[in-house]
């Protein structure tokens, strides 16, 4: 092999680097706007979108730009069609439901968080949500998504608290004091009006049987 | 049921010994008669709290969730520290007492005698929450409390799974939430008397004379709500929000009857707005770029995006004295951008502070060389922390000693600017006079904007008294789907030493952005809290209220675009924040007398020109009967009467029945009406105020009138308009803090 391949491929490599590095329009969009011109970016970001619709990516990028000029509307917007083209994507969803969080639309935002699996939602949405259900009084709801929260592991300890009481409130005295021995097990049953639901969940039991 | 008659009989008899104090029997009972005419409306709480759980007035859920109903209802509050001992009777006014104890109080024996002797007085108590005292093992216990409220504590139930609502009257119980599925502990408390009603029963479970508590009533001793029954928890959200409707309860409670209440809301028929700017981030550099500026700093969109695009809106701008002083490193364009708002006629002139405390307690008893101390030892403990060392990486060299630094690292700082020890002098009469200074010619600084925690102590309250001028801030109000409960609706204002610290109408901008962190659009949440304090009981002015930093970001500048057009609607009349200041004292200095029967004089109003009279049946103002009474609204079920400026005390007579002759009377006006002047069928009208003119009115006998209206010595108007049922609607060009006269000439 002559040097002139070696050129051919040094050549090439540039090449693709140059494309590589080069920013597509969406990160164009988003310099401009890191670089305090909101407003450019949102032009360019109106371009990287028309030209590439189903690009989730893109319409995130837009309706971010979006929401930072203000257009709260329009970013509702993209941010739904988003949802769309994307079949319905766990981080379509998740954004749109956070957009509603942030302009204080708790229905909105509930209904799209309980489609996404519990675990996805941070530690702070999943108190929103299940905060949102027990204001609303929502209790078989609620039940549904504390258990899954807790059959996930992913329930803190005030939430698994919360979940015995309510099983036992509803009904479901057998399952509350599976979970309330769970909690105690694990050292997690502190608050004393908690341990004295246990206690009496256990006498009732001791007594049945 | 209760007795009112006996109740009523008692409170005259409180009053006695003021009115005919040394005189003889026979004396005391040719007062009787002018007692029971003229009588004082009651508008005295006392409000009892224990600071040992409660530090301060802010802090106690009197002042945080009753304060707001309460005054609503027409009541103001003065608040009492039972660890201070209990009050001596001759020391305080109270036409009825409320509590909201969340422990048992350090001195209980002297409490539970006062209380006792409250009752036998006859003043009617309203207790939410604890009893005060311990549930048990002292010389006195919680049942002994609740004697007075005619119940008996049989047991407590901690463990609920069992328990169940029994009984749940939607008249009082079941505001805002419901009970909980897992329902909270409480006492199994029995009635024992038959003057108590109870709205909320629940099943306990157990057996005999235990079965069933009663934990929301209502007595001849007044009102009774249990701490968990009071409110709903719900800390996931950590947020509360009203089992009991407050309004219901202490209706109930305190037997209130149909009677004119101070109205703060509202002026000349219409919904008050008014918007105001504290000064922060005043200069921040903008990502608004100006044709003239690529970067202006914030002060400068402010101006040219708000203040100068709408000349109709009314707005307080606060200026921090350093911020446009030159000895604090202020530019040329930040002084001259103060001047320019100052100079605008839209603009009144306020002051935030000089150096912009933070934390106003910090100052009540200064030491400069603490204050030093303190800030020097923050900075030399963030020298070698890893985002110094980060700093240091990227070559950058972080100045440990600027405020925005020091922001950044979260460090306690008592305030912006720390160059100069702290004094009242400079915080209050420095700040007012370095605005003065850049004012134009017959304008000066109407109002000092509370800075940081907004919570000032009783010498800078004064302070600001002595320099003769108004103040606000605080508060705070939300109520939309984030705050999700009237709880968090402030009421007029806090007590501070001898003088009211007047609150804010709706919280601001640094609140709704997390203290400007993110969310920048959120400002147009406002619009939801407005709503809510509107309909249906109309509860809060609407104030738009942000920083200068709002003009940093597209986003907050396009929130307060969007408010401006909520506020463009007829619901409101435009004024200048000292306008509500005024009328929020009005508030607290008003005398309500009852003279006869739907009869009353006020007095001691100051700025406040409306009363409000709820729920009033077919009772609607007798204008033949009464005086410096101009016009009446009914908004919801709320029937708003405009009083006459210039009538000190005015008299107001209310009647269901049909007039015998038309009075002509104002309905509404977008500009704040200063003479209403009638003489039979013809008005004369002199109005003031911001933006497009619209005047209605009723009462008049004619099928047509003749309209003039001038202003700055030109004709706006001259026409014959006809009236419709009686009411005539005038509409008017827009007016920018200019007086327009209005002549009505009724014609055949």
């Amino acid at each position: 092999m002559g040097g002139g391949f070696f050129v051919v491929i040094l050549a090439a490599t540039l090449g693709l680097a140059a494309i590589l590095l080069v920013p597509g329009r969406t990160d164009h969009a988003w310099f401009l706007l890191r670089d305090g011109n909101p407003e450019a970016a949102l032009v360019a970001a109106e371009a990287a979108q028309a030209e590439a619709p189903l690009d989730e990516r893109s319409a995130w990028v837009l309706a971010l730009i979006q929401t930072h000029l203000g257009l709260t509307d329009a970013a509702e917007t993209t941010l739904q069609e988003r949802l769309e083209t994307s079949g319905g994507s766990q981080a379509a969803i998740h954004d749109l439901a956070r957009h509603h969080l942030s302009m204080a639309r708790p229905e909105q935002a509930i209904a799209l968080f309980l489609a996404l699996p519990p675990h996805i939602l941070t530690e702070e949405e999943q108190r929103y949500v299940a905060g949102w259900l027990r204001a609303a009084r929502n209790t078989e709801t609620e039940l549904r998504f504390l258990a899954a929260l807790w059959n996930e592991e992913s329930l803190d300890l005030a939430g698994g608290q919360r979940y015995a009481a309510l099983l036992a409130a509803s009904g479901d005295r057998e399952a509350s004091l599976r979970v309330y021995r769970t909690l105690d097990d694990n050292g997690e049953l502190i608050d004393p009006i908690a341990r004295q639901q246990f206690q009496a969940l256990l006498s009732q039991t001791s007594s049945t049987e | 049921m209760r007795s009112y008659s006996v109740r009523e009989n008692q409170r005259s008899v409180l009053w006695l010994p003021t009115l005919c104090a040394g005189l003889i029997l026979a004396l005391s009972l040719i007062c009787l008669p002018s007692v029971a005419l003229a009588q004082s409306a009651g508008r005295d709480v006392l409000a009892l709290y224990d600071s040992a759980h409660e530090e301060s007035v802010a802090e106690t859920y009197v002042h945080r969730f009753l304060e707001l109903p309460l005054n609503h209802m027409g009541l103001r509050l003065t608040y009492w520290d039972v660890a201070q001992g209990m009050p001596d009777w001759s020391d305080f006014r109270s036409d009825y007492v409320v509590s909201w104890f969340r422990e048992p109080v350090a001195q209980p024996e002297p409490y539970l005698a006062w209380m006792r002797e409250a009752w036998q007085r006859g003043i009617p108590i309203a207790s939410m929450g604890l009893s005060g005292l311990p549930a048990s093992g002292g010389e006195v216990v919680a049942n002994d409390f609740y004697e007075i409220h005619g119940l008996a504590q049989r047991d407590f139930v901690l463990v609920t799974f069992d328990a169940s609502v029994s009984h749940f009257d939607e008249d009082v119980v079941g505001f805002e939430c419901s009970p909980d599925a897992v329902l909270p502990p409480f006492p199994v408390l029995a009635p024992t008397r038959e003057d108590v009603t109870s709205y909320l029963t629940l099943r306990s479970g157990l057996e005999g004379d235990k079965g069933e508590s009663s934990l929301v009533t209502i007595s001849d001793a007044g009102g009774f709500a249990h701490a968990n029954y009071a409110i709903c928890l719900l800390p996931e959200l950590n947020r509360v929000q009203w089992l009991v409707d407050p309004f219901a309860f202490f209706e109930r409670a305190f037997d209130l009857e149909v009677r004119p209440v101070p109205d703060t809301t509202t002026l000349s028929g219409r919904r008050i707005f008014f918007s105001h700017i504290d000064g922060d981030g005043w200069n921040n550099v903008s990502e608004i770029p100006l044709p003239w500026n690529e970067r202006p700093l914030s002060a400068e969109i402010v101006n040219e995006h708000l203040l100068r695009a709408y000349p109709e809106i009314p707005v307080g701008v606060g200026v921090i004295g350093a911020d446009v002083d030159p000895a604090f490193g202020a530019s040329e364009d930040a002084t001259r951008l103060a001047r320019e708002a100052f100079a605008l006629p839209n603009v009144e002139i306020a002051v935030h502070g000089y150096t912009h405390p933070f934390y106003w307690w910090y100052f009540q008893d200064y030491d400069r060389q603490a204050e030093l101390d303190l800030v020097d030892e923050q900075i030399q403990a963030l020298d070698g922390a890893p985002i110094d060392d980060l700093f240091k990486w990227f070559g950058g060299e972080q100045d440990n000693t600027s405020l925005a630094a020091l922001l950044t690292y979260d460090v306690f700082l008592p305030r912006a600017y720390l160059q100069r020890p702290f004094t009242l002098a400079e915080e209050i009469d420095g700040a007012i006079a370095r605005a003065n200074s850049l004012a134009p010619e017959g304008k000066t600084a109407q109002v000092y904007y509370w800075t940081g925690d907004t919570r000032p102590f009783p010498e800078a309250m004064a302070a600001t008294v002595a320099a003769g001028i108004r103040n606000i801030n605080g508060g705070d109000s939300r109520f939309d789907n984030q705050f999700p409960s009237m709880a968090y609706v402030s009421p007029v204002g806090r007590p501070v030493g001898a003088y009211w610290q007047i609150y804010s109408g709706n919280a601001n901008d640094n609140t709704y952005t997390d203290g400007w962190t993110q969310n920048y659009h959120a400002m147009r949440l406002v619009e939801e809290t407005v709503k809510r304090t509107g309909a249906p009981r109309r509860l809060k002015p609407f104030d738009i209220y942000y920083h200068s930093f709002t003009g940093e970001r597209y986003a907050s500048l396009e929130a307060i675009v969007h408010l401006y057009g909520v506020a463009a609607s007829d619901e409101f009349i435009h004024v200048f924040p000292s306008r509500y200041i005024d009328v929020a004292n009005g508030f607290y200095s008003a005398e309500i007398t009852r003279t006869g029967e739907n009869e009353w004089t006020i007095g001691d109003r100051g700025g406040l020109q409306t009363l409000r009279i709820d729920r009033p049946g077919a009772l609607r103002v007798d204008f033949s009967s009464s005086s410096g009474v101009i016009g009446q609204r009914m908004i919801g079920d709320a029937l708003f009467v405009s009083l006459d400026p210039g009538n000190e005390t005015p008299r107001l007579k209310l009647t269901n029945s049909e007039p015998d002759s038309l009075v002509p009377n104002l309905i509404e006006a977008s500009w704040e009406i200063t003479r209403f002047a009638v003489d039979g069928c013809d008005v004369d009208i002199t109005a003031k105020g911001f933006g497009a003119g619209h005047i209605r009115i009723a009462g008049i006998d004619a099928p047509k009138v003749n309209v003039v209206a001038r202003r700055d010595g030109r004709i706006l108007m001259e026409e014959d308009v006809m009236t419709e049922n009686g009411q005539l609607d005038v509409r008017l060009p827009t007016a920018i803090d200019q007086t327009t006269t209005l002549a009505i000439r009724c014609r055949e």
